[in-house]
This record gives structure tokens, C-alpha cells and sequence, in this order.
């Protein structure tokens, strides 16, 4: 560690600073993201000695889980993929007058999942190497129908229309090119649907959009409570909320972790899953999705913490864990730096820079958008007439900055129309959304599953074996309950007492 | 309204920038095999004494690029074409005294990028950097949504030229590709039916007469060597770059090479088109397949880019591919170099178009 110490410079520390401010503002902006800010700075991280090239770009890396959350959580707005998950809560909170608790709380979950991640990078590097090897097809498939389990638990609604929002979302996974077999399933002649439907500019349509609509008809702004606390307080209560909440603090951060140690899932059904297994563990799991501030904190966790994990298969296996470290992989390799198991010996000082790197980023972001945050949340009291036309504008351009196809925008408009009827008609969102995120790894790995081993391996994987015997007892326990209910005979104190003896107790 | 104000701001500003896309999922590079020839050599940098009578055309081409912007489409971004087109745009601009914008155009396996330039003028000023196996093959096979004619187009050169192999996994206890071939539970592993590490292993399947698996449906080239590693899966066929470091530290075995060759970085592995005794059928479709990789990435513009313009292009192309510190980066990233003027890159893909049938079926749909 001290040889990576060392090469905390000053200068080392302003390009550090440099990154985060530049990936801050970029990754605020919808459908730009942190990929976006990574490549700007390219020439730079060439141009620069390779330490500081390549720690401009893990703070930038560190960053984009934490900035991307601002729209999200103040116009439920997602600045990119990884923010999806807390607008589910975070924009209902702003609805509720607590837009400033949300922001204390995210950017503080953004820092902590970070931080987390990064010490578990240290702490059990080696033996995550063993560990993403044995997280494979079965392994993946039990994670997410453990997740869906979870999901179907959140419902509050009615059963029937959950239910139907649900396979509606996993039905539309589902559009576009089936890699294994090469058949394109609904995409009606369409190249552009070869690739699915665009999560970016369907989560903007189905969530700002027809949020925007919705501000539209009922008239005022989009916090319509007036807020009890001032913003400062409110931030510290979000701040504090992390330690209150530690449960959904660790769950989000070790699932984000796992979900990175071993790419298969993607980090877009991480946050999901964090999301969905933080609800199984809250006191209060009713409030998910209405505004809780658990379920920011989860997916907050996670979305930072899986960077740590991804640094796993990245390093010591040079296969990269997600867009942003093939970048970070192809730039270390154009400096000449091997990857794979010798990274851990001969380049230990990179190893080291990279973690206090994540660390200091998570720190210098989280502080960055918290300063910001008295100023930001303003933006949840302005009359829905002026805002809305600025915020269409802006979902419309970061549904289009997804891939500069019109087609993100026709989705946009015709998610936009959807989420508005399915709000009116009481069809929830959010399972349909996490649906549609699920639907297609799902199927990936049932059939990976299926191909490259016997259905019966599960026996035999006891990581896979433990997913299974969780999924068992989850579902057999409303089943188990219903049953013990009927069968336990009725007490005798609820049987009716006649009048006088009543009277007489 | 101050930070509203700041974020329509930062739109404006990021809307005259560089427009690249941030959900690049890394797919398998569709590389390439063949021939790593040796890269050209020195490109006369703009000045030149001969040829009078050639001279006032070819500067006049020239000069018609000068403060000129250059649109070259990239479909793959953030992977290594990404990286190889970011390397070799200044000292493309330098030669032509233009400038490079990189416009993303990701989607249907680079067939949104390709039928996008067959519609924009043909100017030179539009053109883009593609997997050259995996636009002859979409074509050769009839793939739903081709809108392009590679017989129409317009070749400006190939860049690099990754040569593939086969790998397998340590834990197999195969040494030599005869136990692969002997091994009847064999898994070979693949990022999805179309990419060129399924046509690896499904002309190899074909041509040895095996009755091996294919697990495809893994999405990416690193999620497949994973699978490997893992022991999901045995084997495959890839390209260098990505799995030196296995095989240098044990876990993956170089069994192969499918070219026509032998070549680095590993010149001791049999060559699959001439080391296995193939005779007839089998050794054409072999050879169609390592011609098939032999367009490695290319440059290609839509058809009718003047000849001129297009010469000049080639000689921007040839020049930027010399240069040292876009071969030194390339060396570092261990990406062969394989320079290739277009006229003799297009003959190798007109030669394609008439590939053996046995050929062109693998190629499914």
C-alpha cells in the first residue's frame, strides 16, 4: 500500500480532481454517462505519465455512479443505465418534499459502496479470482430468479396487473437479435431493433416523460409537500440514513460487488437485484418504491461498489467487466501494462494507486455533488409550466444521445405514452421495468445453463445449490404460512363470550 | 433555474463535441487471420518530385481535403477498433490536413454503420472502419437487413489483420489439435452464432468431419474466455491479444493456427489449411475461411468515391499505418499491423463473393 501512497503526488491529485469534476458534469447530463467522459479525456491519459493517465481514468470510472443519480432523483430523469434504479425511489422522495434527503442519501450510498468496493478489492483479491470462476451460468440464473422472487414480493397493487406488467417487461426484453441462435425475434425489418429496446431512452419515456405528463395534468411542481426540514438537515438526514440503514447499505454494496467480480449479469441488473434483495432484508419493505430511502441506498451501493468488483476480471484476467474497464483495459495495454496474474506482483504499485484512487474519487464526488445539493434540489419547487417544456427537451436529447438514432426517440415518446396509461390504470412501472432488465440475462443463462451442462449440476456447485435452497424456502414460505393458518386450530379467546361474562371482565 | 440554465449549457456544449457512445457492450472482435504481412513501407509524406504528368490531379485531390472535416464511421466502440481508429486519426489529419470526427454508429453487428454509408455522398469525406469478415460474411450469407454490395463499394485499405487461432483450456490435458479433433464431448465456446468465433469452430467442425458442440449465446469475447477458464467450456477460436496472457502463465494452450501460415506469436503451431492433409472440399472451405479473415479491419467507403480522392485516401491510409508511434502503440497493444492497399484488398473480397457453397452454408442464418 505504501507504494501506492507514493504516488499520491500533487499533480497526481489534481488530475484526480481534474476527472471528477469533468465526469461529474458529464455524467449529469442524460444519455452521456461515464463512457462518454472516459473517452474525452483519451488524449490525455496518453499524453500524461502512465499513473496519472490511467488515474484520470478510474476517477472517472469511481464517478459515474455518482453523479448520474442527480437527474434521477430531482427530474426522474436517469443520467445513464446505472441510475435507473434510484429514480424508483429517489424521484418519489423529491415528489414528497425530501429531494434533498435523497441526493444525502445516494451520494453518501455512492461514496460508502466505493469505498466498500475497493477495500474488498484489497482485502480478497486473490481469492476473487477463485470466486469469479466459480459464478457461472447457473450460478447467474438462480441470482436473478432469487431477484425476480424478490420482485414479486414488492407488489402492492393488484396481483393480476403486477403480474401482467411483469411479463410485459420481460416479453419486450426479449425484441431484437437472439445471439445464440441468430434469430431476430419482433424486430419487424428494423436494424435498429436488432439491438433490443434501448433501456436509456425507455426509462426516460416511461419515467420522465410521462412523470412530465403527469406534472402537466395535476398542475403545480413536482414536490408538492412543502418540506418540514430545511435542505441542509434533510441532507444529513440522508447522510445518516446510510448508517441507520446499514442492512440495505451492505446488501447493495456486496451485491455490487458480486455482479462485478463476475461480468454475466451487467451492471444494469446489479442494481436491481441489490434493489430487489434490499427490500427482502428492510423493516419496511411496503415503502420500496414509494419513496424509500433504503432502496436509494442499495442501488446507490451497488452501482459504485461493482467498479471494485470489475477491477477483479480486469486485472487479473484482462477480461474487462464492463464498457468502461474495456476502455480502461485497452488503455493500459496501449501503455504496455500486461494484465493477468503478474499484475498482482510485478505492478502492485498500480494495483494500489487504483484503489486509493476509487476511494479519493468516491470522496471528492460525493463532496463535490453534496455541496451542490441546497442549490440542485430548487429544482423540484419550480412550477411544472416553466420546467416541463426544459426537462421534455432534455429527456428528448438524452434519449437521442443513447446511440444518435432517431428510433431512441420514437421510444422515448411511445414509453412516455405507455408509463403515462399504465400510471392511470394502476399497471405498476417499476415491476414492469425490472422486468425488462432481468428478462434477457434470464434467458441467457437458462440457456447457457442448458448447453453447457446438465440440468442436474447444481447439486454439485454449492454456491448454485445455496441460490436454489434460498429460492425454495422463499417460495414455499407464503405457501408454508397459508397452510399453518389453516391448519392451526382456532384459539379460544376469540371465540364471542356471552354478554354478562364480557360485563364482568 | 441557475442549474437548469447550466445543465442546457453543458448540452450545448456537448452537442458540438466529439458525439461517441457510452453502452458500448464488448462484443467479440471479429478478427481476422491470414497473412500478417509485413506493413508497408514509408508513405511519401504530401511532397513529391516524380511524375509530372500525374502530379497536378493527385495534388489537386489533395489540396480538396485540406480544412476539411472527416466522418469515419465507427460501429464497435470502446473495444479495440475503437482504440486503432483513435490512433491512427492524427496522423490521418496530418497527412490530409483535415480533421476526424469519429461518429458512432453502433448497432446490428455494424450493419447500421455500413447501410448508413452506402447513403452518404461519395465524396471521400464519409467512410468507416469495419469487421471485414463479418460484412462478407452477412453479404455471403443473405443476412436479413444487408442494404450494401461489396462489389460496389469502395476499398480504401486494410489496417490491421489479427491472425486467429485455436485455444483451449489447460484443464482438457489436450496437447496437440489431433486430441481435439480425437475428443467427441469437446465444447467449444462462442459469443453468438454470426461472430467469427462460431465460423471458427463451425468450419473446423465441418472440415474434420467432428461431431463437436458449439455453447453459443455468451455475448462477448472476454465473457467467452471466461467460460474457458471456468472449464464451462474447452475451447475456441480467437485471436492473440486477449489470451497472450493465459497462455503465457498455462491456463489456455495454443492447438492451431487458422491461416495459411505460419505466424507470430505463434509460429510452431500447425497451420490449419496446410499442416491436417485437406484435400477437395474441405481444403477449399479452409482456405475460403482464412481468406475470409484475411480482410481483417478494413477502411471502406460507399461506392463511387472518385478515384483520385480515393487514391489519396489510400495514401493517407498507408501513411498513417507507417508511422512509429501508431506502430509502437499498436505493438504494445500486441495488434498486428497488416497495411493492405485497397485495389488488392478488394480483389481478395470480389474473390469471396464466389465462395464454395459448403462455404457459404456454415455461414447460416
Amino acid at each position: 500500500m505504501l507504494e501506492g501512497f507514493l504516488l499520491l503526488t500533487p499533480m497526481m491529485l489534481f488530475w484526480i480532481l481534474f476527472s471528477v469534476v469533468l465526469s461529474s458534469v458529464i455524467a449529469v447530463i442524460p444519455g452521456l454517462g461515464g463512457m462518454f467522459a472516459m473517452v474525452l479525456m483519451l488524449p490525455l491519459v496518453y499524453a500524461l505519465p502512465t499513473e496519472q493517465g490511467l488515474a484520470i481514468l478510474v476517477a472517472a470510472l469511481a464517478v459515474n455512479g455518482t453523479a448520474n443519480t442527480i437527474t434521477s432523483i430531482l427530474l426522474g430523469l436517469p443520467g445513464s443505465a446505472q441510475g435507473v434504479a434510484t429514480l424508483l425511489d429517489g424521484y418519489p422522495m423529491t415528489k414528497n418534499g425530501e429531494g434533498a434527503r435523497a441526493l444525502g442519501a445516494a451520494m453518501t450510498a455512492s461514496a460508502l459502496g466505493g469505498l466498500l468496493g475497493a477495500a474488498a478489492l484489497v482485502a480478497v483479491l486473490p481469492l476473487m479470482r477463485a470466486l469469479t470462476l466459480q459464478l457461472r451460468s447457473p450460478e447467474f440464473f438462480l441470482l436473478i430468479v432469487l431477484a425476480l422472487l424478490f420482485m414479486a414480493q414488492m407488489v402492492r397493487q393488484s396481483t393480476t396487473k403486477a403480474l401482467i406488467a411483469a411479463l410485459l417487461g420481460v416479453s419486450l426484453s426479449f425484441i431484437g437479435l437472439e445471439i445464440s441462435t441468430g434469430t431476430t425475434r419482433y424486430t419487424f425489418g428494423q436494424l435498429y431493433l436488432w439491438e433490443g429496446i434501448q433501456i436509456i431512452p425507455l426509462v426516460i419515456g416511461m419515467f420522465a416523460i410521462t412523470e412530465m405528463l403527469l406534472l402537466l395534468g395535476k398542475g403545480g411542481s413536482i414536490a408538492n409537500v412543502v418540506p418540514t426540514t430545511s435542505a441542509r438537515r434533510q441532507i444529513f438526514q440522508g447522510i445518516m440514513d446510510n448508517f441507520r440503514s446499514w442492512r440495505a447499505l451492505l446488501v447493495g454494496s456486496v451485491t455490487g460487488l458480486v455482479v462485478g467480480v463476475a461480468p454475466g449479469v451487467g451492471s444494469s441488473a446489479g442494481q436491481f437485484i441489490a434493489y430487489a434483495q434490499a427490500r427482502k432484508v428492510s423493516r419496511h419493505p411496503e415503502r420500496f418504491g414509494l419513496g424509500s430511502v433504503e432502496g436509494i441506498i442499495a442501488s446507490d451501493s451497488a452501482t459504485n461498489s461493482v467498479d471494485g468488483g470489475a477491477l477483479v476480471p480486469t486485472l487479473t484476467f484482462g477480461i474487462p467487466g464492463s464498457p468502461s474497464m474495456a476502455l480502461l483495459l485497452a488503455a493500459m495495454l496501449a501503455l504496455g501494462i500486461p494484465v493477468g496474474p503478474e499484475v498482482l506482483t510485478d505492478f502492485s504499485h498500480l494495483v494500489w494507486l487504483f484503489v486509493l484512487v476509487l476511494v479519493i474519487a468516491n470522496l471528492m464526488a460525493t463532496t463535490l455533488c453534496l455541496g451542490t445539493t441546497k442549490w440542485l434540489v430548487k429544482i423540484s419547487y419550480i412550477r411544472g409550466s416553466v420546467l416541463v417544456p426544459p426537462v421534455l427537451l432534455l429527456a428528448l436529447w438524452g434519449a437521442y444521445a443513447n446511440s444518435t438514432h432517431i428510433g431512441d426517440i420514437v421510444t422515448a415518446l411511445v414509453a412516455g405514452v405507455v408509463g403515462y396509461v399504465m400510471e392511470k390504470h394502476g399497471y405498476p412501472r417499476t415491476v414492469f421495468l425490472i422486468g425488462f432488465v432481468l428478462g434477457l440475462p434470464l434467458e441467457k443463462h437458462f440457456l447457457l445453463w442448458m448447453r453447457a451442462y446438465e440440468w442436474s449440476v447444481v447439486f454439485e456447485r454449492p454456491i448454485a445449490l445455496l441460490f436454489l435452497l434460498v429460492i425454495v424456502a422463499v417460495a414455499v414460505r407464503p405457501v408454508y404460512a397459508v397452510a399453518a393458518r389453516r391448519l392451526r386450530p382456532p384459539r379460544e379467546d376469540t371465540e364471542p363470550r356471552p354478554v354478562e361474562e364480557n360485563k364482568s371482565s | 433555474m441557475v442549474p437548469v440554465i447550466a445543465l442546457l449549457l453543458s448540452l450545448l456544449v456537448a452537442a458540438c463535441g466529439d458525439d461517441t457512445g457510452q453502452q458500448a457492450e464488448e462484443t467479440e472482435d471479429p478478427q481476422d487471420v491470414g497473412e500478417p504481412t509485413e506493413t508497408a513501407g514509408e508513405a511519401e509524406p504530401p511532397e513529391d518530385e516524380e511524375e509530372p504528368t500525374e502530379e497536378p490531379m493527385e495534388d489537386d485531390a489533395l489540396a480538396s481535403f485540406s480544412g476539411q472535416t472527416i466522418d469515419i464511421l465507427l460501429p464497435y466502440p470502446g473495444g479495440s477498433y475503437d482504440q486503432i481508429l483513435r490512433e491512427l486519426s492524427p496522423h490521418m489529419e496530418e497527412y490530409l490536413d483535415a480533421s476526424i470526427n469519429i461518429d458512432v454508429r453502433e448497432g446490428a453487428g455494424g450493419l447500421l454503420a455500413m447501410n448508413h454509408m452506402m447513403n452518404v455522398p461519395a465524396d471521400g469525406l464519409t467512410f468507416g472502419i469495419f469487421s471485414g469478415p463479418g460484412v462478407v460474411a452477412a453479404q455471403l450469407r443473405g443476412a436479413e437487413g444487408v442494404q450494401f454490395d461489396l462489389s460496389e463499394i469502395s476499398y480504401i485499405g486494410r489496417v490491421t489483420n489479427d491472425p486467429r487461432f485455436v485455444f483451449v483450456g489447460d484443464h482438457t490435458g489436450h496437447e496437440t489439435m489431433e486430441d481435439v479433433i480425437e475428443d467427441t464431448d469437446f465444447q467449444w465456446a462462442s459469443s453468438g452464432v454470426g461472430s467469427t468465433d462460431y465460423l471458427d469452430p463451425a468450419v473446423i467442425i465441418a472440415v474434420f468431419g467432428l461431431d463437436h458442440e458449439i455453447i453459443t449465446g455468451y455475448g462477448s469475447g472476454p465473457e467467452t474466455i471466461l467460460s474457458i477458464l471456468s472449464e464451462e467450456t474447452d475451447g475456441q477460436g480467437g485471436t492473440a491479444p486477449e489470451r497472450l496472457t493465459h497462455v503465457d502463465s498455462g491456463e489456455m494452450r495454443v492447438m492451431m493456427a487458422i491461416t495459411s501460415e505460419p505466424v507470430e506469436p505463434f509460429p510452431d503451431a500447425p497451420v490449419f489449411a496446410t499442416d491436417f492433409g485437406l484435400e477437395g472440399d474441405a481444403l477449399a472451405v479452409a482456405q475460403a475461411h482464412t481468406d475470409l479473415q484475411a480482410m481483417g479491419r478494413p477502411l471502406l467507403g460507399p461506392p463511387g468515391i472518385p478515384e483520385d480522392r480515393l487514391e489519396v485516401l489510400r495514401d493517407a491510409l498507408e501513411y498513417a499505418t507507417a508511422q512509429e508511434a501508431f506502430l509502437s502503440t499498436m505493438e504494445e497493444a500486441e495488434r498486428t499491423v497488416a497495411y493492405m492497399r485497397g485495389d488488392e484488398l478488394e480483389e481478395i473480397a470480389l474473390g469471396l463473393l464466389d465462395a464454395p457453397d459448403a462455404f457459404v452454408e456454415l455461414l447460416g442464418d
